[in-house]
């Protein structure tokens, strides 16, 4: 009797295609692609019924020129059926939380649960080498994550809109650049949801468990958000803030040598309340404000407030009389401002910064994993 | 020779060696079995609240001032911590209870731990009791903390009727403490049901975001009837306009919480649509008033033990779910 052996032919040995890869792929995270993509519709869903009802609103504001007049009814449609103060910032925080999802449930198993169950051993004899599989991985998932993103993005500028043209009448204070919108747009939110999902694959590839890697991903991605951008915290020192001071424009803020500001802490009581509008042109983002001296030298915090206490209590109690004291020492209110053609460049300079490191993460990743055994 | 009695295990006795008292295991070994497999995942949830706290404890300087004098990094280190606080539930839910059964099940772990001595009510209830009620005691701690951290950083929406927006309330500790104990049960149940960690941890994040938000937006707006009553001076403008500027509060504690505002005849029936296109002369002439409901101030502490008790019950109904499935499901 003899044994035949059967020899691996040329093609046996090839390794898949990759077709195949991302046909495999598929058949592992079928599951996790469907549920998160069910996460994302529910969203689309949401926003586009909340979206119907904003623009019907917002469609009544108009036949009253709202954008244009300050009848009180305009204030009820806002407060009312547009719910400005809380719908936009609801939907808005929740699409925040996207990206995290797509870190911690997509991004951290991907591999982590593969080594912690020693899965990895089975697929390196698969004939096609980790480091190929993973990247294989890395670039469905974020297709079709980067595309559902957008997806939602573009459905979040189209739901906030209304607001936009409010906030650039200058009626209820929401403003496309905040940055809880300015994370949300159609460029942006697709970035952040690779950055975060880039940041749970390599954590779970370089902790290779799956609990200590989805805190890790959940820990990278709110320090992402919040050191980074000043995305959840209004830290001035964040990249957006920093951003938008670049080449930022300047200019006089108003005639009063108060400004346009209505609150400060420093400031004599008899200014408080007397609120305006900024000067710049619609759509801008004020950056930065100050007080100017005689010479037009900045005033230090300390200097203006020593300016303020210095006002006599009898000129306290009267606003001209205040401003006619201060504007005879020539103080002046000083602003800086992006302006609105400027949008598009910031979100694009941030969309880069951010997807450069979500590809040094995920080839990281892909590195690192062909290092592990 | 002839054997005069069965063995053991046919008898129905388990199986042990002799000498020993009994194959039941203590309660006590139980939970130090639970500390030494769970003592890292604790240490990691309860390092966030740590640093809330001590955070907390750091910048609650006595001359503090209101929320709007202070710097931006100041107010973002705030909402930091009230961040960090709302996220303590969700995190001991997805850390501790989701994976609780639903890794060993995955991981085939559960079919060496159900076979240890310990029956598995006695497994369940000693992996999962002292695990809950320290992290409630924990989130009481917390709430206790916070509160003190509010009044004496003079945050102004802790004042009012700040104090029952949904994202302060659920951090009283009786309602933190329920939360938390809500999630980690419900995790468990999630875990015990789906037995895969990664799904059964997305699933008790919906589950407990559903739940929080119909809690926040509707339900306990109605654990008491709200009640009705006239805004003092306040002014009607034709239109329908409005406008009131009279606090309700009693300066210190929490004052009421106004659910919603509108215009209504003396008898207190509202307005219909068409008759608020009226003039301000005719709403003068027929006394119409602003009215309010609202819940009073001295309901703030009945709510909180309100949210609590039925916290604790569905917690305690899940445990229970949770039992009653892994009892009747093989390993």
């Amino acid at each position: 009797m003899t044994g035949v052996t059967s020899v691996p032919t040329e093609q046996d040995a090839r390794s898949p295609s990759r077709a195949g890869l991302a046909l495999a792929t598929w058949r592992q995270h079928r599951t996790a692609i469907a549920g998160l993509l069910i996460v994302f519709a529910a969203v689309a869903i949401g926003l586009i019924v909340t979206g119907i009802q904003t623009h019907r609103a917002y469609a009544i504001y108009n036949q009253h020129h709202c954008i244009v007049t300050r009848l009180p009814m305009c204030h009820q449609i806002v407060i009312g059926p547009m719910n400005a103060s809380s719908w936009a910032l609801g939907k808005l925080t929740g699409a925040a939380v996207l990206p995290v999802l797509a870190g911690i449930f997509i991004g951290a198993p991907l591999m982590a649960r593969e080594f912690e169950t020693g899965a990895f051993r089975f697929s390196l004899a698969q004939g096609v080498s980790i480091r190929r599989q993973l990247a294989c991985k890395l670039l469905v998932l974020g297709t079709v994550l980067a595309v559902a993103s957008a997806a939602v993005g573009a459905l979040i500028m189209w739901d906030v809109s209304p607001y936009e043209h409010i906030a650039v009448g200058r009626y209820s204070g929401l403003s496309y650049w905040w940055p809880a919108y300015f994370n949300n747009t159609v460029l942006m939110l697709p970035v952040w949801v690779l950055l975060d999902f880039g940041l749970g694959v390599l954590a779970g590839v370089v902790i290779k468990r799956l609990l200590p890697a989805v805190a890790a991903a959940l820990v990278a991605a709110a320090a992402a958000a919040a050191g980074t951008t000043g995305y959840a915290t209004s830290s001035p020192t964040g990249l957006y803030s920093n951003l938008l001071r670049v080449s930022a424009m300047t200019m006089r803020d108003g005639p009063s040598p108060f400004g346009h500001t209505t609150y400060n802490a420093s400031w004599p009581q008899a200014v408080i309340g007397t609120a305006s509008y900024p000067p710049y042109p619609p759509g801008s983002v004020q950056v930065t404000s100050w007080f100017a001296g005689p010479g037009g030298r900045p005033l230090s915090p300390k200097a203006e407030l020593q300016l303020f206490n210095s006002i006599p209590d009898s000129v306290f109690r009267s606003l001209a009389r205040t401003r006619a004291w201060v504007g005879a020492r020539h103080i002046t209110a000083w602003i800086s401002y992006q302006p609105a053609d400027r949008y598009w460049i910031f979100q694009s300079v941030l969309a880069a910064i951010l997807l450069a490191v979500a590809a040094a993460a995920g080839f990281a990743a892909v590195w690192l994993a062909g290092r592990r055994r | 020779m002839t054997a005069s009695a069965p063995p053991a295990g046919l008898r129905g006795e388990p199986l042990r060696p002799a000498g020993e008292k009994s194959a039941r295991v203590a309660w006590r070994r139980l939970a130090w079995v639970t500390w030494r497999q769970q003592r890292t995942a604790l240490a990691g949830l309860l390092a966030l609240p740590a640093v809330a706290a001590i955070a907390m404890a750091a910048i609650a300087a006595p001359d503090y001032g209101s929320s709007y004098t202070d710097d931006p990094a100041r107010v973002g280190l705030k909402s930091a911590v009230v961040l960090l606080l709302q996220l303590t539930p969700v995190l001991a839910g997805l850390f501790i209870g989701a994976p609780l059964i639903a890794r060993e099940a995955e991981q085939g772990t559960l079919r060496l731990a159900w076979t240890q001595g310990a029956d598995r009510t006695r497994w369940l209830l000693c992996r999962t009791v002292p695990v809950m009620v320290l992290l409630a005691l924990a989130a009481a701690g917390l709430g206790l903390e916070l509160r003190w951290w509010l009044r004496a950083g003079g945050w102004a929406v802790w004042y009012a009727g700040g104090q029952w927006l949904p994202q302060f309330f659920s951090l009283n500790p009786l309602p933190f403490a329920g939360w938390v104990t809500l999630s980690v049960s419900l995790g468990l149940l999630l875990g015990a049901a789906i037995r895969r960690t990664v799904p059964a941890m997305a699933a008790m994040l919906a589950c407990y975001a559903a739940l929080l938000s119909a809690t926040s937006l509707w339900w306990r707006h109605g654990y008491l009837s709200p009640l009705l009553r006239v805004v003092p001076h306040a002014t009607i403008v034709s239109g329908g306009g409005y406008g009131y500027g009279v606090g309700f509060s009693r300066g210190s504690g929490p004052g009421p919480y106004i659910l919603g505002t509108r215009l209504g005849w003396p008898d207190g029936r509202p307005l219909s649509a068409s008759q608020l296109n009226h003039t301000a002369a005719w709403f003068r002439e027929h006394h119409i008033a602003v009215w309010m409901t609202y819940q009073p101030s001295n309901r703030y502490s009945t709510f909180q033990f309100i949210e609590f008790g039925w916290l604790v019950a569905l917690s305690a109904l899940l445990v229970g779910l949770t039992v009653v499935l892994i009892s009747r499901r093989a390993a």
